[in-house]
């Protein structure tokens, strides 16, 4: 069968799997800004949790990928769950990263301010440091996202569906129709996610610094 | 309103070092400018900051009116005493509007009250509420930048304002320019304000009286005249510069040294809130030895002559 031949007749099924893919992905990336970015707070306010929970993180971050979904059977099985506990886990990383850093390179003039002109301490990152640090934030979100849309094609491995079961068969059964089926798609929405969040990233950056996006 | 600022024997010691304030004990009147003045390390900007509780001094108290800053909940004192800083400190994520109603919000005003207060700040320090309102920090000049500056410091009608190098960064124009429109608005509303600089012309210029200070210690605490006319030591003069006379010149007005005896009728006529340095170039110009002060009296060269000793 041809490459098009064989579009014609499951571009239904690959559109259905892309959107699960990217789905999983998202939630995983959400899960782990709504854990990450308390955590990177925490590390900027107390240098004992920084030491912990940082390098927590990145002992995280250095296990491969597919090893991570491995542990992840004798601890949850196979399915969804495990495999967004995977995605979420490995996110983490640049989540809690980006949003220590960019709340610990604010310059330290404008916390003063903040602190002499009378802020409390949540006031002052509710106001002043959660907003300057925004751009470095966002900035690990993106990469976060982009990491995730490719991580998430390993999830296939253990039973969680998407664009990676059409990977996976297609090397099987030595179908370079179903690879490609599977591989582009991945590659398309990584890209387009990476374009989008970049171009947001910048307006959000520029409007941070008062200049019109 | 304006309170009076006490330091009663405020000492800051850092461990292991000399105290960055040795026992500083002086009081800044209400309504007044006190400036700080002295090289880097001498401990102005820490007297400053122990303020409003910045840091807090290793010893003795500094006192608001009646009430010693370290009895007061620091944020409500933090609320009363506006700060200005060097690189002005406006948040570059906020409009002018925003940055200059921090306090207010932080006081938890109502919005009519703020947006009220907001366009009469900026209409008090030199801005056109309309055009300026809801710019952006970035898109303005640094003079523009450090009168939003003194309007956030001003929001909430701070009895006392402390203002840490708040001229630094600016070019020697815009810097005269705007010292001298701190004074025209300080002739209004009277605060109590601590600035600290390390230009003895500065100092001279905006302060009612001058502290000045080396390694953590009070050196000489006097008005500029004094300070010109009589410097403690040899530090202070130097602090001051080889024109020290010329500085007194420009600091005194006609009308504090000129006497009553009318003027020969047809000698050149200079105001009577002129600077004796204006004055005597005036003389060395049209080549006369005394002057006609306009409202009646006359200014001779001999008065010149008595104000370099008061």
């Amino acid at each position: 069968m041809s490459l098009l031949d064989f579009l014609a007749t499951r571009w239904e099924d690959i559109l259905a799997v892309s959107w699960w893919h990217l789905r999983l992905s998202l939630m995983a990336v959400a899960l782990a800004l709504g854990i990450g970015l308390p955590l990177g707070i925490l590390s900027h306010m107390s240098r004992l949790a920084a030491a912990v929970v940082l390098n927590a993180v990145s002992v995280i971050y250095t296990v491969p990928t597919l090893a991570l979904f491995g542990l992840m059977i004798p601890l949850l099985g196979i399915g969804i769950l495990p495999a967004i506990v995977a995605v979420v886990l490995y996110s983490l990383l640049p989540v809690v990263q980006n949003t220590y850093t960019g709340l610990s390179t604010i310059d330290p003039n404008l916390r003063e301010v903040a602190i002499g002109i009378g802020m409390g301490r949540f006031t002052r990152l509710f106001r002043v440091e959660l907003p300057l640090a925004l751009p470095v934030i966002f900035a690990g979100l993106r990469v976060a996202v982009v990491n995730a849309i490719g991580m998430v094609t390993l999830a296939s491995l253990i039973a969680a569906g998407g664009l990676g079961d059409f990977i996976f068969r297609g090397i099987s059964i030595m179908s370079w129709n179903l690879v490609l089926a599977g591989s582009v798609p991945v590659l398309v929405m990584a890209l387009g996610a990476d374009y989008l969040l970049k171009l947001t990233e910048q307006r959000l950056s520029r409007a941070r610094q008062g200049i019109a996006p | 309103m304006a309170l009076r600022v006490d330091f009663r024997d405020v000492t800051k010691a850092f461990p292991g070092t000399p105290p960055a304030v040795d026992r500083l004990s002086l009081t800044v009147e209400a309504g007044t400018i006190l400036a700080l003045v002295g090289p880097s390390g001498c401990g102005k900007t820490t007297t400053l900051k122990m303020v409003n509780r910045l840091i807090e001094p290793s010893g003795g108290d500094i006192v608001l009116g009646d009430a010693p800053v370290s009895q007061m909940p620091v944020k409500d004192l933090r609320r009363m005493i506006g700060y200005v800083i060097q690189y002005v400190g406006l948040f570059p994520h906020m409009s002018v509007a925003e940055n200059i109603a921090i306090v207010p919000r932080l006081l938890g005003w109502n919005r009519a009250r703020i947006d009220a207060r907001v366009d009469e700040l900026l209409t008090l320090v030199g801005l056109a509420p309309e055009t300026h309102r809801d710019r952006y920090p970035r898109s303005l000049s640094g003079g523009q930048q450090q009168r939003v500056g003194v309007a956030r410091a001003l929001a909430a009608d701070p009895p006392v304002l402390l203002m840490d190098e708040p001229f630094g960064a600016l070019d020697p124009i815009t810097r005269v320019r705007v010292q001298d429109e701190l004074l025209s608005i300080q002739r209004k509303v009277r605060k109590t304000i601590l600035i600290v600089t390390h230009d003895m012309d500065e100092a001279i210029r905006l302060g009612d009286k001058v502290a000045v200070m080396r390694a953590g210690r009070l050196v000489q605490h006097a008005s500029p005249v004094d300070i010109l006319r009589h410097p403690r030591d040899a530090f202070v003069a130097e602090l001051i510069g080889h024109d020290r006379l010329v500085k007194l010149l420009s600091t005194l007005s006609v009308g504090s040294v000129m006497s009553a005896d009318a003027a020969p009728a047809d000698v050149p006529a200079v105001a009577r809130t002129a600077s004796l340095e204006a004055a005597f170039l005036r003389m060395l110009d049209t080549g006369r030895d005394v002057l006609a002060v306009e409202g009646g009296g006359s200014l001779h060269i001999r008065d010149l002559l008595c104000a370099s000793t008061g």
